[in-house]
C-alpha cells in the first residue's frame, strides 16, 4: 500500500482579506493562514508516512517576494526530508513569475518538473509524471508535453490547468477533461481552480481545490486529497487544512416584530453558523433579507447592528463577521404608499439617473478615490466603466439610508 | 375613511367604553374628546391605530387585562359604507368582522392610503412633543422652504437634525484636507506599515547575495585552516627532535649504571616499609618488659599495708532510712516556736472580741463564735431592718412636704377669689349684636357712601363754566343725542366749508395759470385771437360796405388796409394754426375753471348760513340751562356729557344711601347698647367697639386664672391623701424588719448577746468566727511537731547502741557521728578492692610482650632468602638496607625503559634503533634555527584563519537574519486588511454624501411642486392662527434654497428666525395643517388625532387653532382630545358650528 498527498495553489503568505480582521483576537488566531495550512499538510504526510506530496502548482503568490517565505518553506521542506519523504513539484502560473522559484534552493527530496515535461520512477509500479508552466500564460494546452504513461504501472500526472476555463478569465494551460481521461493516466493530480471539485473517478481527475481561503470569494472549508494506491486501485479521501474558513449565510427576519427578536434570532443563526464550521475559525458575511416591519428602524442602525451581530459572532468563541449586508424591504402594505417620504424617494431615484447628478457624483467620486493609496484606487475603480456603476450604487445606498434616516425618525 | 364608533372592549384601563362620532352629515367632522388627566384620552388614540394595525408584541396597555385578552373594535365608514372591525392581539385571525368572520389584514389595510404605523403616526397624530420639534425644525432649516413643506408633508419634525447628522458623518469618514478622520487616520497607520515592511523584508535576490556570500567565505576559511594546520605539524615534528635528543643520552648513562646488579630480584616480594614496623614492635616490645615488672612489685607493697572493718559497712544503710526523720526534725527546730506564738495570739483575740460583744467573762468565746450562715443571715436581716427604716424617714419628710403645698394652693385660691368682682358680660353684648361681622359691613358701608358722596360732588363741579358754579344739579334743556347731532353736522359744515375753501383757492389757481399760458402765447403778437381775427374781419366787411358804398380811393384804400390786415392776420393763424388750437383749448379750460370757482363760492355761502343756525340754537339752550356767552357746539356737547356723568353720579350716591341704612342702624344700636358700659364720653362705633373688646379680653383671663388655681388645689389634696397611705406602710415594713432581726440574735446566740448591742456592731463576731479558724491550725501544728521529735531521739540512741559508738549532746549531732564513722570504713575497702585488678592486668601485659620478641625473630630469617647470598640478612637491620638497595635497582630499570618509550613515542618510531638513526644528524642549534622559522609561518596562518572566519561568522549572520518567522506575513495581511478598510470608508463617505446630496436636490424639486399648493394653505392657516398678525407668506432666494418670510400686517416682511416660539408653533402647525390637506387632495381621507397641542396656547392662539381645527374638520375627521375644560369651552364658542364634545 502506497499513500501520497495532493496539494495544489497554496498561495505561501499571500495575505487573508477580510474586514473581520480588524478584529485582534480573530487576527492572532489565523494570521498567516497560509503557513498554517500548509504546514497541516506537512503534518499530515509525516504522520501518514506518505509515499509523495504532489505539489500542482501556485506554491507561492504572484505578489509575495519576501525571501522570508522562501525560508518557511524551505524550514518545511526539510521536515519532509528528515521524514524521507519526496516532494513532486510543477510550477503554476504564479510560480512563474515569482523570484522566489528562482532564488530558493530547494531541498534534494524536491523533484521539479521542467517545462519540457518528464517522469519519475517512485517505486517499483508507480511513475509520477509533470509538466511546470515556463511562464506566467500558457495559453495553449501542455498535455502533449506528457511522457506517455508506462506500461503496467499506476501512472500519476500533474498538471496546473484552468480547465475548460471560466467566461471573462485568462485561460491558463486549457484542456477538457474528456482529453485528460484519454490520456491513459490513473490520476491527474490537477491545480490553479482554487475550490476543490473531483471531476472524474476513472481515472481520477482531481482538483484538490486550496488548502486555506484567502477571502469571502473562497468559502467553505478547504482540503487536501489523500491516495490510497493498493494493488495498482486508487482510492481518494480529503484531508481538512484550512485554519479559517469564510462562508456566507443570509437570514431571512420578516417575522420579526422588534429589536430583541431580532437579536434572538441572529444569536440563533450565528450559533447555528458557527456549528456548521468544519475549521476552528469561520468569517461569515451575513445578508439579512425579508420584509420586517421594522425595516426602517433596522436601515437606520445599520451600523449599530452591524457591531451587534459582530459581538454575537464572537460570542460563538469561534466565528467573526467580515461584513452585514442589509437588504430588506418593507412589508408589502407599505409599497402604495402615499405621502411626501414616498415622493422624495421617488425624486431622488429620478435625480440619481439624471446626467446632472451623475456627473457630479462621478467628479466626487473620483476627488475622494483620488485621494486613496493606488491599491484602494485599484480596488475601488478598477476601470472607467466601473466609476458610472459605482456611482449609481453608491447613490442608491446613499439615497436609501438617507431615507431609512427620515422614516425611521421618531417623528 | 371615517370613525364613526370606536369601543375599547378591552383595553388600557377601559373595559367595554365606546365612544360614537355619529353621522358625518354636513356640519364639519370635528371631535373634542375631553377629560380629567389619566381619563385615557390617549388611551383612546392608541385604541384607534390598534384597530387599524393590530397590536404591538409588547404592548404597553396591557396592565389591566392580558395583553392576549385585549380587544378594539369600531364601525368605519369607507367609502360611503360602514362596515364593522375587531382588532383581536393574534399571530393569524387577528382582524373580524362585525359579523366575527375571520378578513384578511387587506381588507383594512387597503382603505389606510398605504400608510404604516409609523407613517400614520408621523402624519396624522401631533402631539405637544410634536409641535415643539417642528417649531425647533423651523428655526433650525432656517426657512428653507423646501425643508419646511417637505419636513411637515412627511412628518419628519427633526429633519435638518436628520440631514444634517447624515453630513457629518460624512465628514467624519472623510473630508478634504482634514487631518482628523478615518480615511486620514487609517492612511497613516498604512504608510507606517509600509515603511515598517521596507525595513524589516529582506527581498529574494538579496537573499540569493547573502547565500553565495557565505559559500565563499566559506571555502576561503577551510583554505585558510588546512594551511595553519599543516605549519602547526610541521613545528611539533621539530619540537619532537628537541626533545627526544638530551633524552637519548640519559638512556645510556642508566644503562651503564644497573650493570653490576643484575642477579638481583626482578621485583620485591614484601613492602620494605614492613621491615620498618618490625623495628618499631620489636623496640617496644623490649621496653614495656622492663617497665611491667617494677609496676608489679610497688602495688603489692601498696595492698598490704591497707585496714579494714567489714563490722560497719551495714551502718550506712541503716543511716539512709533515718535521713527523712532527721530532715524533719531540723526543719522543726526553727518553726515550733513560731506555730506556738500563732495560737497564744489568736485566743487572744477571740476574748477580745467576746468582751466586745458585751458577753460575760466566764462565758467561753468559743460558744459564741456562728456558723457561716448564721452570719450571713444576721447581716441580711440587719441590713433589711436597716433599709426599711431610712425609707420610713424619707416617707415622713414627703408627706410633710406634700402638706405644705396643698396649704400654699388652698391660700392662692382664696387671693383670686377675694380679687374677681362678677360685672356686666360685655363679650355677651357683643356676640349679641354680631359684632364680628357688623364692623367690617359697618366699615364697607360707611366707606361706600362717602366714596359715592364724593364722586357726586365732584361731577357736579366739574359743571362749572367760567364764572358760573352749579350748588344743586340743573336741568339740562337739549338731549344729548341732539347735542350730538348738532355737533357732528357743525364739524361736517366746517370740514366742507374746509374743502369749499381749498378748492375755490385751487380754481383760482387755475383761471390765474390759464390766464398766463394765453398772456404768454399771445404776447409776441404773432397769433391772432379769434376775436382779433373777427375784429378784422368785421372791420373789412365794414369798410367794404363802406367802398361798396363809396367806391372812392380813399374808402378803396381803407378797405385795401383791412383786407391787407385780414389776409395777414389769416396769414398768421394759418402759420399758428397749431398755437392757435392750445390757446383755444386754454381759453376754455379757464371758463371751466372760473364757472367752478363761482359754484365753489356759492356753496361756502350756504354752509355758513346752516353753521349760523347750529350755532343759534346751541346758544338759546345754553342760555336756558344758565350758562353764560355763546358755546361752540363741541363745547356744548362736551358740557351735556359731563351733565349726564354728574346725573349718574347723584343717582349712585342715593342708592349707596339706601342699600347701606340697615348697616349704620344695627351699628348705632350696638353702640347704645355699650355705651353705659364704658367710660367714653363721645364714643362712636369703631372705639366702643375696640374698648368693649379690651374688657371682654381682661374678663376671660381672670376667669381662667380662677380655674387654674382650683385645679391646682385639687392636685395638692390628691397628692397628700397618697403620701400619708405610702408613710404609714413604710413604718409598718420597719417595725417588722425590728423584730425579725431581735428574734433571729436570740435564735443564733441566744441570751448571750444582746440585738441591739449586735446591731451597732456586727464585726466582733465576725472576728471570733476568724480567729476560731486560726486558733484551730495552730493547735494542730504544734502538735504534731512534738510527736516527731519524739521519735527521732529515739531511733538515733538505738543504732549508736548496737554499733557501740559514742553518742552526742543532741540527737542530731549523735547521727553525725555515725555516719562519719560508717563512711570511713567503706573507703578502705573500695581502695583494696582496686589494687588487685590493678596487678592481674600488668602481669598479662608482660606475657604478651615477651610472644612478640619471638614472632620478630622467626620473620627477619624467612625474609633473608630472597637475596643472593652475598647479600648481608641476618639482622633485622642488615635486612632493611639490603632490601633498599633492591628497591632502587629496580626503580633505574623502569626509567629506562620509559626512556625508551619516550624517545620511540616523541619521534614516532616502533623501536629505538629506528629512533637512533633519526637523530644521527641532528643537533640542538640546527632544530631551534628551524623552530624559529616555523613559528613565523604558523603566526601568518593563524592571522589568515581567523579573518576567514570572520568573514564566514558576518555572511553566516547576515543569512541566518532571513528567518521562516511570519512577522512580515502578518504585516502584509495588516495592510491588506487597511486597504480593505479604506475601500469600506471610502464606500460609506460616499454613500452618505451622495445620498445626502440627492436628498437636498430631491427637496428643492419637491419645494417647486408644492410651493404654490401648500404656501397658501399653509399662508391661509397661518393669517388665521394668528389672527391676521401675520397676512402674507413671501420667500426670498438664498443661494439654491430659497427661504421663507412672514409679512405682517404693516407689511414688513419677517424671517422665521426672527419670530417668537410660539409663533414659530403656529407656523409649523399650519404647515401641519396644509400637508393635511394635501393628502385629503390625494385622496387619502383618514382620522386626524391632536392630543392637547394648545397647551401652551394664551386664549386667542387656542381660539384660532379651534378654527383651524375646524377647518380640517371640513375636509377630514379631525379629533382633539384635551384634559383642558377652557379649550373645549374655547372651541364651542369660537367655532362656527360647535365641535362635537365627547366626554370620557
Amino acid at each position: 500500500m502506497i499513500r501520497i498527498l495532493h496539494t495544489a495553489d497554496i498561495h505561501l503568505d499571500a495575505p487573508l482579506r477580510s474586514l473581520a480582521l480588524r478584529d485582534d483576537a480573530l487576527r492572532a488566531a489565523v494570521e498567516a493562514a497560509t503557513r498554517a495550512a500548509f504546514a497541516r499538510i506537512v503534518d499530515v504526510a509525516v504522520s501518514e508516512r506518505v509515499a509523495a506530496l504532489l505539489i500542482a502548482g501556485d506554491l507561492f503568490d504572484g505578489r509575495a517576494r519576501s525571501a522570508r517565505t522562501a525560508a518557511f518553506l524551505t524550514a518545511q521542506l526539510d521536515r519532509l526530508r528528515d521524514a524521507g519523504i519526496p516532494v513532486f513539484y510543477i510550477k503554476g502560473n504564479h510560480d512563474a513569475e515569482n523570484p522566489i522559484t528562482g532564488a530558493i534552493d530547494m531541498p534534494d527530496n524536491v523533484h521539479l518538473f521542467d517545462a519540457r515535461g518528464s517522469k519519475v520512477q517512485l517505486a517499483e509500479d508507480l511513475w509520477i509524471h509533470g509538466v511546470s508552466f515556463a511562464d506566467r500564460h500558457a495559453p495553449d494546452s501542455l498535455l502533449r508535453r506528457f511522457p506517455a504513461p508506462v506500461e503496467g504501472a499506476v501512472n500519476i500526472a500533474m498538471l496546473h490547468t484552468s480547465l475548460a476555463g471560466a467566461a471573462g478569465h485568462d485561460t491558463y494551460a486549457p484542456c477538457s477533461v474528456a482529453d485528460l481521461r484519454g490520456m491513459g493516466f490513473d490520476y491527474w493530480a490537477l491545480g490553479h481552480v482554487h475550490k476543490r471539485q473531483v471531476h472524474s473517478q476513472s481515472p481520477w481527475v482531481v482538483m484538490p481545490g486550496m488548502p486555506q481561503g484567502r477571502d469571502i470569494g473562497e468559502t467553505g472549508a478547504k482540503s487536501a486529497s489523500l491516495l490510497t494506491v493498493v494493488d495498482g486501485r486508487i482510492t481518494v479521501e480529503e484531508v481538512p487544512s484550512s485554519v479559517v474558513e469564510f462562508t456566507t449565510s443570509s437570514l431571512d427576519i420578516s417575522g420579526v416584530e422588534d429589536d430583541d427578536g431580532l437579536r434572538t434570532a441572529l444569536r440563533a443563526h450565528l450559533r447555528g453558523v458557527a456549528d456548521a464550521l468544519s475549521s476552528a475559525a469561520g468569517v461569515v458575511r451575513l445578508t439579512l433579507t425579508g420584509t420586517p416591519p421594522r425595516h426602517w428602524q433596522i436601515l437606520r442602525d445599520q451600523e449599530t447592528w452591524a457591531e451587534s451581530v459582530a459581538a454575537l459572532a464572537r460570542d460563538t468563541g469561534r466565528l467573526w463577521l467580515e461584513k452585514l449586508q442589509i437588504e430588506i424591504d418593507a412589508p408589502a402594505s407599505s409599497d402604495s404608499a402615499v405621502g411626501a417620504t414616498t415622493e422624495l424617494a421617488t425624486l431622488m431615484a429620478a435625480i440619481g439617473e439624471e446626467p446632472g447628478f451623475a456627473a457630479a457624483a462621478r467628479a466626487e467620486i473620483e476627488e475622494v478615490i483620488g485621494e486613496m493609496p493606488q491599491a484602494v484606487r485599484a480596488a475601488l475603480l478598477p476601470d472607467e466603466d466601473t466609476a458610472e456603476t459605482l456611482a449609481q450604487s453608491l447613490a442608491k445606498a446613499g439615497a436609501r439610508r438617507v431615507l431609512a434616516r427620515m422614516k425611521g425618525a421618531e417623528g | 375613511m371615517r370613525l364613526r364608533q370606536l369601543s375599547l372592549d378591552r383595553f388600557g384601563h377601559f373595559t367595554g367604553h365606546a365612544l360614537d362620532f355619529g353621522d358625518a352629515g354636513e356640519r364639519p367632522d370635528f371631535h373634542i374628546i375631553y377629560g380629567p388627566n389619566e381619563a385615557g384620552k390617549t388611551t383612546t388614540m392608541e385604541a384607534a391605530l390598534r384597530l387599524f394595525y393590530g397590536f404591538p408584541h409588547r404592548e404597553p396597555y396591557a396592565f389591566k387585562h392580558q395583553r392576549a385578552n385585549l380587544s378594539v373594535s369600531g364601525v368605519l365608514e369607507i367609502d360611503g359604507e360602514t362596515r364593522g372591525f375587531t382588532r383581536l392581539p393574534k399571530r393569524s385571525g387577528a382582524l373580524l368582522d362585525a359579523s366575527g368572520t375571520v378578513l384578511p389584514e387587506a381588507a383594512l389595510a387597503a382603505h389606510l392610503g398605504g400608510l404604516g404605523e409609523e407613517d400614520y403616526r408621523n402624519l396624522l397624530c401631533l402631539d405637544d412633543d410634536t409641535i415643539e420639534r417642528g417649531g425647533e425644525e423651523i428655526a433650525q432649516a432656517r426657512g428653507d422652504i423646501g425643508r419646511l413643506l417637505f419636513s411637515a408633508a412627511a412628518g419628519v419634525a427633526d429633519l435638518t437634525t436628520v440631514l444634517d447628522g447624515v453630513r457629518e458623518e460624512a465628514d467624519a469618514i472623510w473630508a478634504k484636507r482634514k487631518t482628523k478622520t478615518h480615511v486620514a487616520e487609517l492612511k497613516r497607520e498604512l504608510k507606517d506599515i509600509e515603511k515598517e515592511i521596507r525595513e524589516r523584508d529582506v527581498t529574494t535576490s538579496a537573499w540569493r547575495g547573502l547565500k553565495k556570500a557565505l559559500t565563499d567565505a566559506q571555502a576561503a576559511e577551510a583554505t585558510a585552516r588546512a594551511a595553519r594546520d599543516a605549519l602547526h605539524t610541521r613545528a611539533a615534528d621539530l619540537a619532537a627532535h628537541r626533545r627526544a635528543l638530551p633524552l637519548l643520552a640519559e638512556l645510556d648513562a642508566l644503562d651503564a649504571r644497573l650493570a653490576p646488579f643484575a642477579d638481583y630480584p626482578e621485583r620485591l616480594e614484601f613492602d620494605p616499609e614492613t621491615l620498618v614496623t618490625l623495628k618499631t614492635d620489636q623496640t617496644r616490645a623490649h621496653a614495656d618488659t622492663e617497665r611491667l615488672r617494677t609496676e608489679i612489685e610497688d602495688l603489692a607493697a601498696r595492698q598490704e599495708a591497707l585496714v579494714l572493718t567489714p563490722g560497719l559497712a551495714t551502718l550506712a544503710d541503716d543511716l539512709d532510712q533515718l535521713e527523712d526523720l532527721r530532715a524533719r526534725d531540723r526543719a522543726n527546730a526553727l518553726d515550733l516556736p513560731r506555730r506556738r506564738d500563732q495560737l497564744a495570739t489568736a485566743e487572744a483575740a477571740m476574748a477580745r472580741a467576746a468582751r466586745d460583744l458585751g458577753v460575760a467573762d466566764e462565758c467561753d468565746p468559743q460558744s459564741l463564735v456562728p456558723t457561716p450562715a448564721q452570719l450571713a443571715a444576721l447581716e441580711a436581716a440587719r441590713d433589711r431592718l436597716r433599709s426599711a427604716r431610712t425609707a420610713a424617714q424619707a416617707e415622713a419628710r414627703e408627706l410633710a412636704d406634700a402638706t405644705d403645698r396643698r396649704d400654699r394652693a388652698a391660700e392662692e385660691l382664696n387671693r383670686l377669689s377675694a380679687q374677681t368682682s362678677p360685672e356686666a358680660d360685655i363679650g355677651a353684648i357683643l356676640a349679641r349684636y354680631e359684632a364680628d361681622t357688623l364692623m367690617p359691613a359697618h366699615a364697607t358701608a360707611q366707606q361706600a357712601i362717602t366714596a359715592a358722596e364724593q364722586s357726586a360732588r365732584a361731577s357736579r363741579e366739574a359743571l362749572a363754566t367760567g364764572a358760573v358754579r352749579f350748588e344743586s344739579l340743573p336741568d339740562c334743556p337739549m338731549s344729548r343725542i341732539r347735542a350730538h347731532e348738532l355737533a357732528e353736522a357743525y364739524e361736517a359744515l366746517h370740514r366742507k366749508i374746509d374743502a369749499e375753501s381749498t378748492a375755490l383757492a385751487q380754481h383760482q389757481e387755475d383761471i390765474a395759470a390759464r390766464q398766463a399760458q394765453i398772456d404768454q402765447l399771445s404776447r409776441d403778437g404773432q397769433l391772432v385771437p379769434d376775436d382779433a381775427a373777427a375784429a378784422l374781419r368785421t372791420a373789412r366787411d365794414r369798410q367794404w360796405q363802406a367802398h361798396l358804398a363809396a367806391m372812392t380811393p380813399a374808402t378803396a384804400q381803407d378797405f385795401a388796409a383791412a383786407m391787407q390786415a385780414l389776409d395777414g392776420a389769416q396769414e398768421a393763424r394759418i402759420t399758428h394754426a397749431r398755437d392757435l388750437g392750445q390757446l383755444r383749448q386754454i381759453a376754455q379750460a379757464r371758463a371751466e375753471a372760473q364757472a367752478r370757482a363761482d359754484q365753489a363760492r356759492a356753496r361756502m355761502v350756504e354752509y355758513k348760513a346752516a353753521q349760523a343756525a347750529i350755532e343759534a340754537e346751541v346758544d338759546a339752550a345754553a342760555k336756558a340751562a344758565g350758562l353764560p356767552g355763546p358755546l361752540v357746539p363741541a363745547e356744548w356737547l362736551d358740557w351735556v356729557d359731563r351733565h349726564a356723568a354728574a346725573q349718574a353720579a347723584a343717582r349712585a350716591a342715593n342708592e349707596a344711601q339706601d342699600m347701606h341704612g340697615a348697616t349704620l342702624a344695627r351699628a348705632q344700636a350696638l353702640l347704645d347698647a355699650l355705651r353705659p358700659q364704658l367710660d367714653l364720653v363721645f364714643p362712636d362705633v369703631a372705639s366702643a367697639v375696640a374698648a368693649a373688646r379690651r374688657l371682654a379680653e381682661s374678663e376671660l383671663q381672670a376667669r381662667r386664672a380662677m380655674e387654674t388655681a382650683r385645679e391646682a388645689l385639687r392636685l395638692a389634696e390628691a397628692d397628700l391623701s397618697a403620701r400619708a397611705r405610702k408613710h404609714d406602710a413604710s413604718q409598718q415594713e420597719a417595725d417588722k424588719a425590728a423584730q425579725a432581726w431581735h428574734d433571729l440574735v436570740l435564735e443564733s446566740l441566744g441570751q448571750a448577746v444582746s440585738p441591739d448591742t449586735l446591731l451597732a456592731a456586727l464585726d466582733p463576731l465576725r472576728s471570733l468566727a476568724t480567729q476560731q479558724e486560726k486558733r484551730a491550725e495552730a493547735a494542730q501544728r504544734v502538735a504534731t511537731m512534738e510527736r516527731d521529735q519524739a521519735l527521732f531521739a529515739e531511733k538515733v540512741a538505738a543504732l549508736a547502741t548496737a554499733h557501740d559508738q559514742p553518742q552526742a549532746d543532741t540527737p542530731a549531732d549523735s547521727f553525725e557521728l555515725l555516719r562519719a564513722a560508717s563512711g570511713a570504713a567503706r573507703a578502705a575497702q573500695e581502695q583494696a578492692d582496686d589494687l588487685g585488678v590493678r596487678i592481674a592486668t600488668a602481669r598479662a601485659a608482660l606475657d604478651e610482650a615477651n610472644r612478640r620478641l619471638t614472632e620478630i625473630a622467626d620473620t627477619v630469617t624467612t625474609l633473608g632468602r630472597a637475596f643472593p647470598s652475598s647479600a648481608s640478612v641476618d639482622t633485622l637491620d642488615a635486612l632493611r638496607a639490603t632490601a633498599h638497595r633492591a628497591a632502587e635497582i629496580i626503580k633505574d630499570r623502569e626509567n629506562l625503559s620509559a626512556l625508551t618509550r619516550r624517545i620511540m613515542s616523541e619521534l614516532g618510531v616502533s623501536d629505538l634503533v629506528t629512533a637512533r638513526a633519526r637523530l644521527d644528524e641532528a643537533s640542538l642549534v640546527s632544530l631551534d634555527a628551524e623552530a624559529e622559522s616555523c613559528k613565523a609561518d604558523l603566526d601568518r596562518a593563524e592571522q589568515a584563519l581567523t579573518d576567514a572566519t570572520e568573514a564566514r561568522v558576518t555572511s553566516q549572520q547576515a543569512l541566518s537574519q532571513v528567518t521562516g518567522d511570519a512577522d512580515i506575513a502578518t504585516l502584509t495581511e495588516r495592510r491588506a486588511t487597511l486597504e480593505l478598510e479604506l475601500q469600506e470608508a471610502a464606500q460609506a463617505h460616499l454613500e452618505l454624501s451622495l445620498g445626502h446630496r440627492l436628498a437636498e436636490v430631491a427637496i428643492r424639486r419637491y419645494r417647486d411642486t408644492h410651493r404654490s399648493g401648500m404656501m397658501a394653505a399653509t399662508e391661509r392657516c397661518f393669517a388665521a392662527l394668528t389672527q391676521g398678525a401675520y397676512t402674507h407668506l413671501t420667500t426670498q432666494p438664498d443661494g439654491a434654497g430659497e427661504t421663507l418670510l412672514a409679512v405682517d400686517e404693516e407689511g414688513t416682511a419677517k424671517r422665521v428666525a426672527e419670530m417668537s416660539k410660539g409663533t414659530r408653533f403656529q407656523l409649523y402647525l399650519a404647515l401641519r395643517a396644509a400637508a393635511h390637506q394635501q393628502l385629503v387632495a390625494q385622496g387619502t381621507c383618514l382620522p386626524f388625532f391632536c392630543d392637547d397641542i394648545f397647551e401652551t396656547f394664551d386664549e386667542d392662539r387656542t381660539s384660532a387653532a379651534c378654527r383651524v381645527m375646524e377647518r380640517i374638520g371640513q375636509s377630514g375627521q379631525a379629533i382633539y382630545l384635551t384634559h383642558h375644560r377652557h379649550v373645549v369651552e374655547i372651541a364651542q364658542k369660537v367655532c362656527d358650528t360647535p365641535p362635537i364634545v365627547h366626554e370620557i
